[in-house]
């Protein structure tokens, strides 16, 4: 199932509120506007009238009785072609008719419109071969005078067909550059919740500091005490883990410091022919050291924040090397390590240099009858291979998985605590990498294959 | 005859290494808490003190702050169970001169001693020992087992660059580096050359080297 994003969900919620509201914001704006411009439109039917009147109203004051007789034809002089370009000039869309008496007296234009205008006074609305048409009526002083205007309707007959045909363009652009916009502040509103992530992403696992909630906007701040919280348990936790491996380390450090110092005396202060026996139990002593610092080490690798940077792992071996050498006083074995420079790869030092350690340790221990170890750093596309070979006796196929887990052992008794390779598995997994343990082709030994990935940065 | 201050809490390895530290010729207290630590310090003019953090009454740390804030400058060894770099950065900023692990080599543990007490003495700035082999850069002289050994000036160079960077690994770029402002072409082999005569002179096991890494005094026990 795709999991939803809250920026999507939004966007869409928001974006059909805002149709609805502009579709209704439309309809009220249409009929408003169809309101007001029909007013208009009558008003200046009205006025259209009351021009047909001013023209009219010499003639009635010059004869008005005199046209009771006459035939039609005559009367429609009333109106001067003069008088009728006037008014086609100033409405253009509209006809007149003035009657007297009930009779046409004058009229401009002819056909259907003329025959079917209602001699009313007022404003009317009538149909002329499917159209609507709209007249106004007014009488004269004298009432047996009755003008009409009339006009198509044309505004009532503007379809919303057509008004949505004529805005389509710059209503899609409108909507276009609506969607845009609003997916923009969308995401500018959601950056808070962006820059959270972000934050705690970058974050190492050992940085449990509060975030302060009056940095963060008002609605991010449940979720802020509740991150808060959870760090100062986790950091509790922590702490605690932290005391018990210290504590461990103390109580069985400090009887073991006290065997070792007591052997190393005896050893002083016994007859030449125990130095044999002392030295074992030096060598005892010291074995158990060895496997308290790798359960130490194992368990403080749960607890392990990852902080990656440019590591110089070409001066990571020779640091391991040298130490390892000065703590085994390996006196014979001769080292080689490839290339001779630098070689920069992009991880967390520490606990490189602790499956280093573990590795080149466990090596020297085993180097074997050839006293020889052969170190190889490969930068490969996207990977970092660090061989370790040493001409040891090496390790059964079977045995070698085994070996890479906790608390065991291999058959070979030597004063290696056992855990080495464990401990290294375990910091190469930390590492998101590998550990791979092989046989020699050109002859006895192991060797053992550490690899890196690429972290993306 | 030098003067330590031994605190120690553990009934067993207190009396063990006191015992080993008075083998060694000094004259040594032992107290087994913290306030007597501090007590004793104050009282008394030590020439080091080892200090253990764990102490009852008072931690090593706390009788280490409270000596540094009375101005007592004593050399002090944190001789301690706790191994984290966090711990041991706390213990050398609260004032430690040295931090040593347990269990620790008591043969390892005197030659601390004697390191603190040649820093004391204001010798440390002039002479470099490592293993039998001492430097003095004042008098440009080295001593092997006391003996003065003879060196070419190029020797002592590497040799000194070497004892500077002591137990660490120094590239042969970076020896050769050392040589060239004196030899301005410096062979190819001068850097072997030099380092095989030392060798001869100096003892085999004296200069470690490793294939693509370098060379490396201080490899074997101090």
């Amino acid at each position: 199932m795709r999991r939803s994003s809250l920026t999507t969900q939004l966007y869409r919620r928001v974006l059909l509120l805002l149709a609805v509201t502009g579709i209704a914001i439309g309809a009220v704006l249409y009929l408003t506007a169809s309101r007001e411009v029909s007013r208009a439109a009558d008003a200046q039917l009205i006025n259209a009238a009351r021009l047909v009147h001013i023209m009219v109203q010499d003639d009635i004051a010059a004869g008005q009785l005199a046209w009771r007789d006459k035939p039609p034809a005559q009367i429609r002089q009333m109106v001067s072609p003069q008088e009728a370009q006037a008014f086609r000039d100033s409405y253009d869309s509209c006809i007149f008719l003035v009657f007297w008496n009930g009779r046409a007296v004058a009229q401009s234009g002819s056909g259907a419109p003329v025959r079917l205008v209602p001699r009313q006074t007022g404003l009317r609305t009538f149909k002329v071969t499917g159209n609507r048409w709209r007249s106004y009526g007014m009488r004269g002083e004298d009432p047996r005078l009755l003008i009409v205007v009339a006009e198509r309707d044309a505004l009532r007959e503007f379809s919303i067909g057509q008004l949505l045909r004529e805005l389509a363009v710059p209503m899609l652009a409108l909507l276009a550059v609506a969607m845009v916009v609003l997916w923009w502040t969308l995401r500018r509103g959601l950056y808070q919740v962006e820059r959270l992530a972000s934050i705690l992403g970058a974050r190492s696992l050992s940085d449990l500091q509060p975030l302060p909630p009056q940095e963060w906007p008002r609605d991010l701040e449940p979720l802020i005490i509740a991150l808060n919280k959870l760090f100062a348990r986790l950091e509790g936790a922590y702490e605690l883990e932290q005391a018990f491996t210290d504590d461990v380390a103390h109580e069985l450090r400090t009887p073991l410091a006290a065997i070792r110092a007591q052997a190393q005396l005896l050893h002083r202060l016994s007859p030449a022919n125990l130095g044999h026996e002392t030295d074992r139990l030096i060598g005892i002593a010291d074995r158990a050291n060895a496997l308290i610092d790798g359960m130490l080490t194992l368990a403080r690798l749960n607890a392990t924040s990852l902080t990656s940077r440019s590591v110089d792992v070409h001066a990571l071996v020779a640091e391991v090397v040298a130490e390892v050498m000065i703590e085994q006083q390996a006196d014979t074995i001769n080292v080689a390590v490839m290339p001779e420079h630098i070689v920069r790869w992009h991880c967390d030092a520490s606990l490189l240099q602790i499956a280093l350690s573990a590795v080149i340790g466990n090596a020297m221990r085993h180097a074997g009858s050839g006293r020889a170890l052969d170190i190889a750093i490969v930068r490969g596309s996207g990977r970092l291979v660090i061989t370790v070979g040493d001409r040891g006796p090496g390790i059964p196929e079977p045995e070698r998985e085994r070996l890479l887990r906790r608390f065991e052992h291999g058959s070979l008794q030597s004063s290696g605590s056992g855990l080495g390779l464990s401990v290294a598995s375990k910091a190469m997994t930390l590492l998101n990498g590998s550990i791979r343990l092989e046989g020699r082709p050109d002859g006895p030994g192991l060797l053992v294959i550490l690899t890196l990935p690429d972290l993306p940065r | 005859m030098p003067r330590l201050l031994l605190a120690e809490d553990d009934a067993d390895l207190g009396p063990t290494m006191r015992r080993a530290l008075e083998m060694e010729g000094y004259v040594v207290d032992l107290v087994t808490r913290g306030d007597d630590a501090c007590a004793a310090a104050r009282a008394d003019n030590y020439d080091v003190i080892l200090l253990d953090i764990g102490l009852p009454h008072g931690s090593g740390i706390d009788v280490l702050r409270s000596l540094r804030a009375a101005k007592n400058a004593t050399p002090v060894i944190i001789v301690t169970a706790f191994d984290r770099t966090q711990q041991r950065i706390a213990g050398l900023d609260a004032g430690a001169d040295d931090y040593v692990v347990k269990p620790v080599d008591l043969d390892e543990l005197a030659a601390r001693v004697r390191s603190q007490l040649r820093r004391r003495d204001g010798r440390g700035n002039e002479q470099l020992t490592i293993g039998a082999v001492t430097l003095d850069f004042a008098g440009n002289v080295v001593t092997l087992d006391g003996q003065v050994v003879p060196l070419t000036a190029k020797e002592h160079r590497l040799l000194a660059l070497l004892m500077r960077r002591a137990r660490r690994f120094v590239s042969k770029a970076d020896l050769e580096a050392e040589l060239y402002d004196q030899d301005n072409w410096a062979e190819s082999n001068t850097v072997e050359v030099a380092i095989s005569s030392l060798r001869r002179k100096l003892g085999r096991d004296f200069i470690r080297t490793a294939r693509g890494l370098g060379y490396m005094v201080g490899a074997q026990a101090a």
